[in-house]
């Protein structure tokens, strides 16, 4: 499990990150999402112990993070901008990581190369940046340690490739519960693979929760009413979200599902549908449950 | 293992720097074996002819010189690889992208730092170490093993490697005190050249604030060089070997170094990464330094071109470049520390306090406050003083101080050296201690009151005054108190006649100890002497004295007697009798440092090093004129004879520039001449005579093959009582 208790870091009278606590628990990928600048890079950066903490602690199954061989030695790092050597081609990067991590499986990251159609005797420098990022995505992926940590991984990688990426977590989540922090802008992005999620923002953690958690209690409906209705006619439903489109209304309320249904077909609608809740749509009700406006978050 | 292959193997591909090696490599070659082959060429064939023990001794030195410190090349060539390397290895702390790629590797920063220090070294160390191995191949192909010495292989080995290591961990510190490459040079390039040319710039003020300070006492080139790991590399080249008395100093420092490299290499902020500076704390302790620096050196700079003053202001010059570079080099830090050329206008208040500390000391040094020129010892505090005047009334003509060359001058043949100045001695007994202290407070009081009459005056009044000349005396003493404690101070151009310290000089040149030190060729050796040259300087043939078969015979000459004899003249002349009595002739010695051995030819002398002593002949010098006689030395004419001269001519040269000649061929008017004057050759032997240089006398002798003599007005001819009219 990694473990942050009141964690700041400063750079200069820049606070990035203030008093962050969260526990994130091993088996799962934990999406960390916030805008430009919320602390997100700062945050994953103390989790594989480049950065010190200026007050506060990081740690993975009770044991210090920071200048730590034993415990850096079961996380790896993907930077949003990968860093290889000078002129270095996969292969010799292969032969470096495998120098590093002990249990770094060289037979399946050329398996991978060779599916991703990546020459491992070409010069890295020629390849696109999409390019790098899988590379990196794969060279972290075998190294086969329990914790792997990616600075918006998905970024600039395509949308097949995406999914790819995705469904290679989700094997390893299941395959060897790999714990995964992964950080991004992008709320839809993470939708699909996290199962735990966190919102910064100015250095603060608005809030962690698991996702279904998050998203449990939450209903979505759409409904056509042969009349005009309001939000106040809803009272005593715990209504989260009220939009009007002509005669159809969109509604998420918070609640039991079979309690909310019975309650809206006493109202008579001419058509309703349960539909599924989105991750933005759990976030703004929480949000706005903490007193901001999501929307201002990410604008 | 400390090189796993594929982390920071040195010559892999992974974290390894090749091109570090193959640049050294290449470099070297040429420092090494390409300049030996050069250098040895010439003596392809030493062990053909009889020369050859004498050749194989000097391809000894030169592979001395070659495999030793002295290879000037390899000093160069280790000097900058030292640092690019160290520039290189730890280039990635100044990139952000590589700081996170490696920091978040499990490789403890430790290793991590002595991994690519490792690296870094043995990409040089091995190339140094490969070229030396092809030089000796050189030197073995060209067939003068025989004459290799170990002992400077390794010596000079051990000495390049240590000032390596030096230089590459000054490097590393300068490169993560900063978070960008060129910084990180600068910074080496700072702490390799600040600390010799802030403690020159020191001495250069500290001698322009307190003339009374006696810079050549103090040595300065120590502090000097042991500031900075390239002037102390250099030194040692120099003398090719590093001392043993330094050479646990220097394994202290480099320890010292590595152990702050390590240190902040640990304590290094990763996100210090592209930054100027990685620790914040630091800023100041280098703003600060590098401002005073800068301070130091421009003004002393502005000082050197601009002059002592600045729109009439004293030390203006001074002042205006020393706050001028504080506040520059504050304000440049203060942009390149936070990037922002508007960065300067937050740190004012810094600034601000910098300058008024700037512009307090030197005001202090300026006015004096600790009464440095003014301090002379009590004589109750002082067991002794050594005292060398430098100037005895020297006089200012055509706006420069002219020097008279003192009566005794060294010449080291090994070192072309000639020591213009008059030897120190001692005083040690009361009357000599007082004596001193006495001409002491009577400089001081002249030059301040000189300073007095150039402040309160104009531009022009503070110049030459309308007297042609003006004597100037000066001296410098050590003291030696009765504590233990040693005080230098220097008293020069302080406008004082010689009549003013008569006194003093009286009882000065009557002490043993003072004269023991004023003549020192009398504490030579006999038998490591030789007489050189006897010069009269009114007699023509004195030049054909050096080639005479008599003279260059040295052979079965004892010169004790004339030793004795000289030594018991000159040590009871008094400085009453020099101001009445000029010099007419001198002799000179050779003092052979290396001794003479029996059978050695007039060539083998020639070819050592030795001291030179002349030493001035009185007329009073009986016992040494005896002597001389003794030795065949009796037909010389010490003094020009009215009766040998035909006429004199004066040249003279007017206040309005004019310049006339007049003829005096009259018995009596050649006789007054020769009496109110003095031959020039003596000028430079006795400058207890003051005279007129712009009168000057030609004598023509009746002699038509004799050469003319010259001869100088007396300001202050026996006499006329100082009247100066001849």
């Amino acid at each position: 499990m990694i473990e942050t208790k009141d964690l700041c870091k400063s750079f200069g009278d820049l606070k990035a990150l203030d008093h962050v606590s969260v526990s994130i628990r091993s088996g799962g990928v934990f999406g960390l999402v916030g805008s430009n600048g919320a602390g997100k890079s700062t945050f994953l950066r103390l989790l594989s112990g480049i950065y010190r903490p200026d007050s506060g602690s990081v740690e993975i199954d009770g044991k210090r993070v920071y200048e730590n061989q034993a415990v850096k030695s079961r996380l790896v790092f993907i930077a949003d901008d990968p860093y290889f050597f000078p002129n270095a081609t996969p292969r010799e990067m292969e032969e470096y990581y495998r120098g590093v991590y002990a249990a770094f499986d060289g037979q399946r990251f050329r398996k991978f190369l060779t599916a991703l159609d990546l020459d491992a005797g070409r010069k890295i420098s020629a390849f696109s940046k999409g390019m790098k990022k899988q590379l990196a995505v794969l060279l972290a992926l075998c190294t086969n340690v329990p914790y792997l940590y990616g600075d918006e991984t998905m970024d600039g990688l395509d949308p097949v490739m995406r999914r790819a990426v995705k469904s290679l977590f989700a094997e390893e989540v299941a395959a060897r519960g790999l714990t995964a922090v992964l950080s991004s802008h992008n709320l839809r992005e993470l939708e699909d693979i996290c199962d735990h999620i966190g919102l910064l923002h100015r250095g603060g953690l608005l809030l962690a929760q698991e996702l279904d958690e998050l998203k449990s209690g939450l209903h979505k409906v759409q409904a056509v009413f042969p009349y005009t209705v309001y939000p106040k006619a809803f009272e005593g439903m715990q209504l989260t979200s009220f939009k009007q489109s002509g005669r159809m209304y969109t509604m998420i309320f918070r609640g039991d599902g079979e309690e909310i249904r019975r309650r809206l077909e006493e109202k008579e609608p001419v058509y309703m549908e349960m539909l599924p809740v989105s991750l933005e749509e759990a976030f703004i009700y929480e949000t706005e449950v903490a007193g901001y406006d999501f929307q201002t978050l990410f604008l | 293992m400390i090189f796993k292959p594929s982390s920071c193997n040195p010559l892999g591909r992974a974290g390894g720097k090749p091109w570090v090696f193959a640049c050294s490599f290449v470099a070297y070659f040429f420092a090494l074996p390409v300049f030996c082959a050069l250098r040895l060429q010439e003596y392809l064939h030493w062990q053909n002819g009889a020369e050859s023990a004498l050749a194989g001794q000097k391809i000894a030195g030169v592979l001395q010189e070659l495999f030793g410190l002295a290879n000037a090349p390899v000093l160069i060539v280790t000097a900058a690889g030292s640092l690019m390397a160290a520039w290189v290895y730890f280039a990635y702390l100044n990139d952000k992208k590589q700081v996170d790629f490696y920091h978040a590797l499990p490789i403890s920063r430790r290793k991590m730092f002595f991994r690519r220090s490792a690296a870094a070294l043995l990409s040089l160390w091995s190339a140094y170490g490969l070229n030396l191995l092809l030089a000796a191949a050189v030197v073995y192909a060209m067939g003068m093993g025989s004459l290799w010495q170990w002992s400077a292989v390794w010596s000079g080995l051990a000495g390049h490697l240590t000032f390596s290591l030096a230089l590459f961990f000054t490097a590393v510190l300068a490169t993560e005190l900063t978070g960008m490459h060129i910084l990180s040079a600068a910074l080496t390039l700072f702490f390799l050249g600040a600390g010799p040319s802030a403690i020159w710039s020191v001495r250069q003020l500290a001698s322009c604030f307190y003339p009374s300070y006696y810079a050549d006492f103090y040595n300065w080139q120590a502090p000097a060089l042991w500031s900075s790991p390239l002037a102390r590399y250099i030194l040692a080249a120099g003398e090719n070997q590093i001392p043993p008395a330094d050479r646990l100093w220097i394994a202290g420092g480099i320890a010292l170094l590595a152990l702050a490299a390590l240190l902040l290499h640990l304590r290094r902020p990763s996100e210090a990464a592209g930054r100027s500076i990685a620790f914040p704390l630091a800023e100041p302790l280098l703003k600060y330094p590098a401002a005073l620096w800068t301070a130091l050196i421009l003004a002393m700079l502005l000082q050197e071109i601009g002059g002592q003053t600045l729109a009439g202001l004293p030390y203006g010059w001074l002042l205006f470049g020393a706050l001028i570079g504080g506040v520059l080099a504050c304000q440049v830090a203060e942009i390149i520390f936070q990037g922002d050329f508007k960065a300067g206008k937050s740190h004012l208040r810094g600034l601000a306090v910098f300058c008024l500390a700037l512009v307090a000391v030197i005001l202090m040094n300026i006015f004096d406050i600790t009464g440095f020129n003014r301090f002379v010892p009590a004589p109750e505090q002082t067991a002794q003083v050594q005292i060398r005047f430098d100037g005895v009334n020297d006089y200012v003509y055509d706006g420069y101080y002219v020097t008279n060359m003192s009566y005794e001058y060294n010449t080291d043949a090994s070192a072309q050296n000639i020591r213009r100045e008059f030897a120190q001695g001692t005083l040690d007994t009361e009357e000599g201690i007082a004596a001193a202290i006495s001409i002491q407070k009577k400089l001081i009081d002249a030059e301040q009151a000189q300073k007095i009459r150039e402040r309160q005056g104009t531009a022009e009044d503070a110049a030459i005054e309308a007297e042609p000349y003006h004597s100037y005396t000066g001296c410098y003493l050590l003291y030696t108190l009765k504590d233990g404690r040693q005080i230098a101070r220097k008293c020069v151009y302080a406008p004082i006649r010689l009549t003013d310290i008569a006194e003093e000089l009286d009882v000065i040149f009557r002490s043993d100890s003072f004269l023991d030190g004023q003549y020192t060729l009398f504490q030579q050796a006999p038998q490591n002497l030789r007489l050189d040259d006897i010069a009269s300087f009114a007699d023509y043939r004195y030049n054909q004295w050096k080639n005479d078969p008599l003279f260059l015979k040295w052979r079965g000459r004892d010169l004790a007697p004339l030793l004795t004899a000289f030594e018991a003249d000159i040590k009871s002349l008094t400085p009453d009798y020099m101001r009445q009595n000029a010099p007419v002739g001198s002799l000179s010695f050779r003092c052979y440092v290396q001794g003479i051995e029996d059978g050695a030819s007039l060539e083998q002398l020639n070819g050592q090093t030795y001291a030179y002593y002349t030493y001035p002949l009185y007329p009073c010098f009986s016992q040494t004129l005896a002597a001389l006689a003794d030795l065949g030395y009796e037909d010389i004419i010490w003094q020009d004879r009215p009766e040998d001269i035909r006429r004199i001519v004066l040249y003279q040269t007017h206040e309005d520039g004019r310049e006339t000649e007049t003829v005096y061929d009259t018995s009596e008017e050649i006789e007054r001449i020769l009496d109110a004057s003095v031959i020039s050759d003596m000028l430079q032997f006795d400058p207890f005579i003051e005279v007129d240089y712009d009168r000057y006398y030609t004598v023509k002798h009746l002699d038509q093959d004799r050469y003319d003599t010259t001869r100088y007005g007396r300001l202050d001819p026996p006499d006329a009582g100082g009247s100066g009219n001849h």
